[in-house]
């Protein structure tokens, strides 16, 4: 760090304009340009805090509405899951004589255009179980 | 505004005590009683905000702005701090996200201190007013985190620890950008024979509490 430079030190050399603590609290301080807000502020304020309040508040989500869907679709998504993992990691270890729940839905994954029917399937469900329950939560509102 | 080094005064207490009651009754349901926090803190918060933009209409705009934040969000103070320090922090953070935005003003710091480096212009005639527009001026000049810092802390009559809070910056740090905003405006401020010492001129008694 530079030492300070003393103006006595060089008389040739005159003092520029050095800003003080004392510049800095005028022109910053709270009493300087101290404005008084329009005489309609307050009331500015809390027309637009009614017309907030006044608006729709969001609809909460109807979470136990929702709850057992929800679970279906977990449970379905999750055995889907299994069953494509399952033929597709493990195809010999299935056999059409297990009887197991794999051994159902074989058959599904057989073929393209029936992997094609079921995803149409699932999602026709899907979206006329999403009207029905929009329906149902617009008529309780 | 001084909101939390005050609140030892039998008045900042009363003020504290009925934001809290005002806060409380507005949960209720009561919208109504969120007037008297508008109020009381309308003053501080649109000069603030002026304090930012230097333009009273966008001050107004702004402080407005920053009361329906205070609105939709006053659940989430929770009284650890007085109430106007959570708004004033509030606020603060949304002027700065607004002057980011939109900023005051394009004049970089070599064109607002021109006027004091310029040769022709003594000392003796350059205007006190001028001069303090000028260091104004200048501070919205500054980078956003000196600019900040700066503008709290004469805001809050030089209360570092409250500055702190409302930037929500340790103490420390708000120091820091003090010096380091003082010593910008300085070095724009002065002639180059001068700069060596305005660079290392005392920073304010205050900060070192």
């Amino acid at each position: 760090m530079k030492r300070p430079v003393n103006a006595a030190m060089n008389p040739n050399e005159s003092p520029a304009p050095l800003l003080t603590d004392a510049d800095f609290e005028n022109a910053l301080g709270p009493a300087q340009d101290a404005i008084l807000p329009s005489s309609g502020f307050a009331e500015s304020v809390m027309a637009a805090v009614d017309r907030e309040a006044a608006a729709l508040s969001p609809i909460p989500f109807p979470w136990l509405r929702a709850l057992p869907g929800l679970v279906v679709a977990a449970v379905m998504i999750a055995a889907l899951a299994a069953a494509l993992a399952f033929t597709l990691l493990t195809p010999a270890a299935v056999s059409p004589a297990s009887g197991s729940w794999q051994t159902l839905l074989q058959p599904l994954f057989r073929s393209a255009a029936s992997i094609k029917a079921f995803g149409l399937l699932f999602s026709a469900g899907v979206v006329a179980a999403s009207l029905l329950f929009c329906r149902r939560l617009l008529t309780a509102r | 505004m001084n909101t939390e080094t005050r609140a030892e005064s039998p008045r900042a207490v009363r003020a504290a005590a009925e934001d809290a009651e005002a806060v409380r009754r507005v949960l209720a349901g009561d919208n109504a009683a969120f007037e008297a926090i508008v109020r009381r803190w309308q003053g501080p918060l649109v000069n603030l905000a002026c304090r930012f933009c230097r333009d009273r209409q966008r001050a107004e705009e702004m402080a407005q702005e920053a009361f329906l934040r205070a609105w939709r969000n006053l659940r989430q103070w929770r009284g650890d701090s007085a109430f106007s320090t959570w708004l004033f922090s509030l606020a603060a953070n949304l002027y700065r996200t607004e002057l980011r935005r939109i900023p005051a003003t394009m004049l970089s710091l070599d064109e607002i201190a021109g006027g004091a480096a310029d040769p022709r212009v003594s000392p003796a005639v350059f205007d006190q007013a001028a001069r303090d527009e000028s260091i104004r001026r200048a501070v919205l000049a500054l980078p956003p985190k000196y600019r900040d810092a700066i503008l709290v802390f004469y805001f809050h009559e030089q209360d570092v620890p409250t500055a702190a809070r409302t930037l929500r910056i340790p103490e420390g740090t708000v120091k820091a950008r003090l010096f380091r905003a003082r010593e910008l405006l300085r070095s724009k401020f002065s002639r180059p024979p001068a700069r060596a010492t305005a660079q290392l001129a005392p920073s304010h008694p205050r900060e070192a509490q």
